[in-house]
């Protein structure tokens, strides 16, 4: 017997996965787990008998726990891994924040233009506590 | 650092981190530059919404405007990079809030010199000025100063204080490495300079009265910063130090 509906959602997760890589909108890295997921499947379907071979070997008393435990751990270990990537892009717009400002501040000694406007309000309030820019020129 | 043949004189500068302050800013800066004209000064606008850097900029000082909020940590490590690339030898590191007095910094300088220190923490509670702190914060703070005295074979009684003085060794350092969390960038940052090999001191100075806000003195939030201060310390205990070696390599 041939179950058909696990085969259709590996053939429609793989061919979203090489969608997604074709339009360059997911990288490779993040399509491993997937990949690993469709070959799983792909294996127990063939052989029915493999699974509750397994299970039972693993100490699962029904199968269909082994299942929901092996899909619990990959979403739980995808989702450690966005982590990761995630605080590492952060660390990166840090970073870029940082030495962005920087260098407007070393273009505005060097050239002594403002980069920033002067609203009415601000120019009042600058008026109101100093007038140092004024005394400089 | 020093490749455009500049030669390495002493030059010092002063870091304010400010996050709206543009009611506090201006006074802040007329006393720094009042009191210490020796050093040049940089306010780091953290992502700031209102006129703090418009204020700053009109007392001519130079200005980072970082272009969204990245907490005081990341602020002060623009500070400590802005250093390093502008060639400043001496970096003050110091609060807006008005708490931290400019008259206090020539004692910092005076302990950096006598002891060869790279950090210089100005620390409240170490024999000048009448700061207290009750209950669990206090506790909070006593442990969290026993351990750092410990790590850094030093005795450190104020180990949250936002006013430190470092030289060379340590601006290199934490241009590279300064923690952006909570409580990184007091606590973590004194283990990353112990664990580098650098010298941690402190110098007793008089605090004031914050200019604005009001000192938490509620019992969760006090636990909460407790907690908080141990992961902080336990994580930047157990953390590999391998900074200055893989630059290095």
């Amino acid at each position: 017997m041939i179950y058909i509906l696990p085969l259709l959602f590996v053939a429609a997760t793989i061919i979203t996965m090489v969608l997604l890589m074709r339009r360059r909108v997911m990288k490779e890295r993040f399509t491993v787990w997937w990949a690993i997921l469709s070959v799983g499947v792909v294996v127990f379907v063939v052989f029915p008998p493999l699974l509750p071979f397994v299970a039972e070997h693993l100490g699962f008393q029904t199968p269909s726990n082994f299942v929901f435990f092996v899909s619990s751990l990959m979403l739980l270990l995808m989702s450690v891994q966005f982590s990761v990537e995630i605080s590492r892009l952060e660390e990166k717009t840090r970073t870029l924040a940082e030495q962005l400002g920087i260098l407007r501040a070393q273009t505005e000694q060097r050239s002594g233009v403002t980069t920033i406007a002067l609203t009415p309000e601000a120019a009042q309030l600058v008026d109101t506590t100093t007038d140092a820019t004024e005394a400089e020129e | 650092m020093h490749l455009l043949g500049d030669p390495p004189a002493h030059r010092r500068l002063i870091v304010l981190p400010a996050w709206n302050e543009e009611a506090a800013i201006g006074g802040c800066l007329d006393e720094i530059i009042d009191v210490l004209p020796e050093w040049d000064v940089v306010v780091v606008s953290d992502g700031s919404t209102d006129h703090t850097s418009v204020v700053a900029r009109s007392k001519g000082v130079a200005v980072i405007d970082l272009p969204f909020n990245l907490g005081v940590g990341g602020a002060r490590r623009a500070g400590f990079s802005y250093a390093i690339r502008e060639g400043y030898t001496e970096v003050l590191q110091i609060d807006a809030d008005g708490q931290h007095d400019p008259a206090e910094v020539q004692h910092l300088v005076d302990v950096m010199v006598e002891t060869q220190a790279d950090v210089v923490i100005g620390a409240r509670f170490a024999g000048r000025g009448d700061y207290t702190v009750t209950g669990p914060r206090k506790w909070a703070m006593k442990l969290l100063s026993a351990v750092l005295s410990r790590v850094c074979g030093t005795r450190l009684t104020d180990t949250t204080s936002g006013l430190k003085l470092c030289g060379p060794r340590a601006n290199d350092l934490y241009a590279r490495d300064y923690p952006a969390e909570y409580l990184g960038d007091t606590v973590e940052a004194i283990v990353i300079a112990a664990r580098n090999g650098l010298v941690v001191r402190q110098a007793g100075v008089v605090m004031r009265e914050r200019s604005g806000g009001v000192p938490s003195h509620s019992p969760v939030k006090a636990a909460v910063f407790l907690v908080r201060a141990m992961m902080s310390l336990a994580i930047a205990l157990t953390r590999p130090a391998k900074v200055l070696e893989q630059e290095a390599s």
